[in-house]
């Protein structure tokens, strides 16, 4: 796998192949820490995009290449902070879930799905935001560290907490039938 | 060790974080508090139900690196270093054409929609725009004039060209670049050359990799003196190619890749080079060096280079093994490496094959000799005739010899019986143990029954272990256990049965309802819940698999197809496995013209309430409901649903919530609700003190529970003891958190903001036991406390026969109410006072 820096660095000079690895690795992560803020699953995907786009075309004012992921995780946060203010933008049951296979699946995964982002958004945004890089990520303590500027030992106990609050409230979720 | 440090070894060790010290100190814990085993168990449970859960937000986004590279590729900018370069390139472009506009005597082909860069070949084919700054080129002489970073892709290779004028030639055999201004890096494989201004350099290929032409299709020349075009279909191929080196850089022979359709070994330089399917995890292994982690090759590429590297070789391990009273134990056999290791459950990119097992026996001196193993910590077993197998990790020396004494203890035998709740024994249920402290089942060491349901085993592990009986007409039971050395252990297993679930579906008249509809689930249980579901045939007849006698619901629709599925189920029937339903007698329902309800939603500041969120669900029967948004004016159709009483909930952020409760939805007929308008919301300020008036700033889980509609409301936490909630209607709501069963209770007014002051008090632990009237724990279980006043303090969920929880209450008078999954149930009462050992209760349900 490539090197991180030398992706940054390839980026820099224009190479789209590089940009294209970063927008890889990177957009879960990004995805994550807006959905995190946002709590809509629309809006985050939309968030994540953008702020890609915006984290590779302005690749000069990275300091550390090797911050890359923070970098992006920042501007996503910066983004999802402004999408949240302005007006919001809701879309349809019909637009989601389009690999659900029949109309009832797709009911049982909205409804799961509008569940499970209820009782995060019970969580502080903190505990959100290191329980979703981890479980869409699979971002490690120290990455999630790294990400939020944070210390890797705290994220074990915030990580812990946030599931058990989750168990506790979500224990009765209707799952769906796929 | 204190126990904070014991809790984070634990959390690192269900997410997989633990390092090979923290794992060797994490074992030594749980030998000193096996209590940790059970959190850790439970701790890993949360985890998997997460992981679960979390499936359901994960980003499908297919094309978004397309999206955003597009996207990039239409940005005003690229940075200030973009402006600069665009400048340049502007000005080059004006020089170069017209340069070339006075060179008549030559081919001059320009790619109209990239103005950035002209090709010129010898046989006057035009190079292929792929997307901004990627060209391809064919066989042959081409000259390239560039003033942006150009990716140039050839059908061997690719050549990054910087901006400047450029001849680039390419053979079966070799690439040739010269460089006339500017600079390139020129790229096969891995050789990969530089070329300055004013140099040419010829780059001979080592291997002659697989050919791509330019319409994507891949071409071999392996073999062929004439390129041979491949079929269309294996464009999903991806050719993977690289180089396996080692620590020091040096190429790796002989080393395994595999993930292809079969496994290659590299060749003398460590190159490997071959076709697999796009998708496939590609990893390197080789006897004596550890495993290099797998990576997945792109989807939507055609080509991936990748460079491994491995581990050096170990040294020789010997593995001693003696008794307790250190003579050598000679035939003992013994497995070192092998088992398949996970270290990355949490990530989809990592995952380890298993370092290739060797296998030895010890010899007179109670010596076994490993040799070339990989240097890291691999798993190792051990089994000696009369001895307790032993498994464990154990470190390969990086280099030189290294004896591992590893003592062994003498074997316990378990015996014991094995029978049904009923009562009756079972035969062929298998016996096996797991190590404590790790989720590992001693390999090799079982029994089954006999048909007396008896079972003995003469080999077991000594210590604490857990023993797990299985049978598959049954559940399994499960029980820790201690085995002392060279003695005899009793331990019997009552399982409970399995009981298929089935019937027949009639309607009032008696008659069987063909094409019904039955979805079985578990009454009590969120994920995987689902046991099943059918469509009745003529006879009426449904049958599920034998299910464990915990309750479980049947939801029926009595008409088949989408309209019956878009609404509530017609019927929800609880029914126990045990006494299950032979003939279930339920209304048939005729196909009724579905309804819908519709409405207007006005702000609260008068402006039409547009993207709003709207939800419905049947009266009293949550866990169906339908969702739908407003649109541009305001307005919401939220259907079809099946005639009868729905509650509807609509929500916005900012808006105070609106829950009606009651709506009729007629046959066929549209309900209207009219204009809604949000009520101002108002807020409510909590501050929680201790008691001495100081601000109280580690208050968790703070909630807004509103008392008139039983909705809670997310609060937003200062980190100052304070937390402050803003869209609320007017009415009662209770403030909670910070512990269990503290609540305060508020007004909230119409565009106010309410203060209040929550004063944390003592509490004490509390320690509950649910048990049945006979001793035995119930499978499942749901439990409530309430506060005196009847306000939820606590709720949870026990299951897999966990029959106890600790928590921590502020003082008071709680009532516990439990509930089992058969539908048992029972109540108590105890007092929490402030301050003092923690309190026992136990609960007893009939």
């Amino acid at each position: 796998m490539a090197n991180e820096v030398e992706l940054v660095e390839r980026a820099r000079l224009g190479d789209r192949a590089a940009a294209g690895l970063l927008v890889r690795r990177y957009e879960t992560t990004a995805y994550a820490v807006a959905l995190a803020r946002l709590r809509d699953v629309h809006e985050a995907r939309d968030v994540a995009q953008e702020a890609l786009v915006r984290a590779l075309s302005t690749l000069p004012k990275l300091r550390e290449a090797a911050r890359f992921g923070g970098y992006v995780a920042r501007i996503a946060i910066r983004l999802a902070v402004d999408r949240r203010r302005s007006a919001r933008t809701h879309r349809a049951l019909g637009d989601e879930a389009s690999a659900a296979p029949g109309p009832f699946d797709r009911l049982a995964a909205h409804e799961r799905r509008t569940r499970l982002l209820e009782e995060l958004g019970r969580l502080p945004e903190r505990w959100r935001q290191v329980f979703l890089l981890h479980h869409l990520d699979g971002a490690t303590y120290a990455r999630i560290g790294d990400t939020l500027g944070m210390a890797a030992g705290s994220v074990g106990w915030i990580l812990h907490r946030a599931r058990r609050s989750l168990r506790d409230s979500l224990h009765d979720l209707l799952e769906d039938e796929s | 060790m204190n126990d904070r440090k014991a809790r984070e070894l634990l959390f690192r060790s269900v997410d997989g974080e633990l390092t090979p010290e923290e794992t060797r100190a994490w074992r030594a814990l749980l030998q000193e508090r096996p209590e940790l085993a059970a959190e850790w168990e439970a701790a890993r449970r949360d985890k998997q139900k997460s992981d679960a859960w979390s499936a359901a937000l994960a980003p499908r986004r297919p094309g978004l690196e397309e999206a955003v590279l597009s996207e990039l590729g239409h940005q005003p900018k690229w940075g200030r270093r973009g402006l600069a370069a665009l400048a340049f390139a502007a000005i080059a472009l004006l020089c170069v054409s017209i340069w070339w506009a006075g060179r008549d005597d030559e081919v001059v082909r320009r790619v109209n929609r990239q103005p950035t860069a002209t090709f010129e070949s010898a046989d006057g084919a035009v190079a292929r725009s792929l997307e901004r700054g990627v060209f391809s080129v064919g066989d042959g002489r081409t000259e390239i004039s560039v003033d942006e970073p150009t990716l140039v892709q050839t059908p061997i290779g690719d050549v990054q060209l910087g901006p400047g004028l450029h001849e680039l030639t390419t053979d079966p055999n070799w690439m040739r670049l010269w460089v006339r201004k500017g600079s390139a890096r020129l790229r096969v494989g891995d050789q990969q050359i530089d070329v300055a201004a004013g140099q040419t350099k010829r780059l001979r290929l080592k291997k002659i990799p697989v050919r791509k032409s330019l319409d994507g299709t891949a071409t071999d020349d392996v073999g062929s003196n004439n390129e041979k075009k491949r079929d269309s279909d294996a464009a999903a191929d991806v050719r993977v190619f690289g180089v396996v080196l080692d620590v020091a850089r040096k190429p790796i022979a002989q080393a395994r890749v595999y993930g292809g359709p079969e496994d290659v070994l590299t060749d003398a330089e460590g190159r490997f080079d071959f076709l697999a399917v796009s998708g496939a995890w590609i990893g390197v292994q080789m006897e004596g060096r550890a495993p290099v982690d797998n990576r997945q090759l792109p989807k939507n590429s055609t080509v991936a280079e990748l460079r491994f590297v491995m581990s050096k070789k170990g040294g020789t391990l010997i593995v001693k093994a003696t008794d307790d009273e250190g003579h050598a134990i000679d035939g003992a056999d013994v497995r070192v490496g092998g088992t398949w290791r996970d270290v990355g459950a949490r990530t989809t990119t990592y995952k380890l094959r298993a370092a290739p097992a060797q296998n030895g026996k010890t010899v007179h001196t109670g010596e076994a000799r490993f040799i070339g193993m990989a240097p890291e910590w691999n798993p190792i077993r051990i089994h000696a005739a009369g001895f307790a197998p032993y498994q464990g990790w154990v470190r390969v020396p990086p280099d030189g010899e290294t004896t591992r004494p590893f003592k062994l203890r003498r074997a316990g035998v378990v015996t014991g019986i094995v029978r049904n709740s009923d009562g009756e024994n079972v035969a062929g249920a298998s016996i096996s143990f797991r190590q404590a402290g790790s989720a590992t089942t001693y390999e090799g060491i079982s029994a089954q029954t006999d048909a007396a349901g008896v079972f003995r085993i003469e080999n077991a592990p000594v210590g604490r272990v857990e023993i797990v009986a299985d049978s598959e007409a049954h559940g399994a039971a499960r029980a820790w256990i201690v085995v002392k050395p060279g003695a005899e252990q009793a331990w019997s297993a009552s399982l409970e049965r399995r009981w298929p679930i089935s019937g027949r579906i009639l309607d009032l008249a008696g008659e069987p309802i063909n094409g019904a509809e039955v979805s079985c689930r578990r009454a009590f249980r969120g994920a995987g819940s689902v046991v099943g579901r059918l469509v009745t045939k003529a006879d009426g007849a449904f049958s599920f698999d034998p299910q464990l006698n915990a309750l479980h619901e049947l939801w029926i629709w009595t008409r088949t197809g989408r309209r019956a599925r878009m609404s509530p189920p017609d019927h929800r029937i609880k029914v126990s496995p045990k006494d299950s339903p032979q003939d279930l007698k339920v209304e048939r329902i005729v196909e009724l013209a579905p309804g819908w309800v519709r409405g207007t939603m006005i702000l609260s500041s008068g402006e039409a309430a547009t993207a709003t969120r709207v939800v419905i669900w049947p009266d009293g029967q949550p866990g169906w409901r339908l969702t739908s948004d407003t649109v541009a004016n305001g307005k919401f159709r939220i259907g079809p649903v099946k005639p009868g009483l729905y509650t509807i909930e609509i929500h916005r952020d900012g808006e105070s919530t609106i829950h009606r409760s009651g709506i009729v939805v007629g046959e066929g007929a549209e309900t209207d609700l009219g204009a809604q308008q949000f009520a101002t919301p108002g807020r409510v300020h909590a501050r929680f003190l201790r008691a001495d008036k100081t601000p109280y700033v580690s208050a968790l889980h703070v909630s807004v529970t509103s008392l008139d509609q039983d909705i809670r409301y997310s609060v937003k936490q200062n980190g100052d003891g304070t937390a402050l909630s803003e869209t609320l209607s007017p009415g009662r709501y209770l403030v909670s958190g910070a512990a269990p069963g503290l609540f305060e209770e508020v007004e909230v007014v119409s565009g106010k903001t309410t203060e209040v002051e929550v004063v944390v008090r003592n509490g004490q632990g509390l320690r509950a036991t649910f048990q049945r009237a006979d001793g035995s724990a119930s499978r499942e279980l749901r439990y409530r406390i309430l506060d005196e006043k009847g306000r939820l303090a606590l709720r949870g969920h026990l299951d897999n026969h966990d029959n106890s929880v600790s928590v921590w209450l502020v003082s008071g008078l709680y009532r516990i109410l439990a509930e089992d999954g058969e539908g048992r149930s029972a109540e108590s009462k105890i007092t929490i006072k402030a301050g003092g050992e923690a309190e026992q209760i136990t609960v007893t349900l009939p």
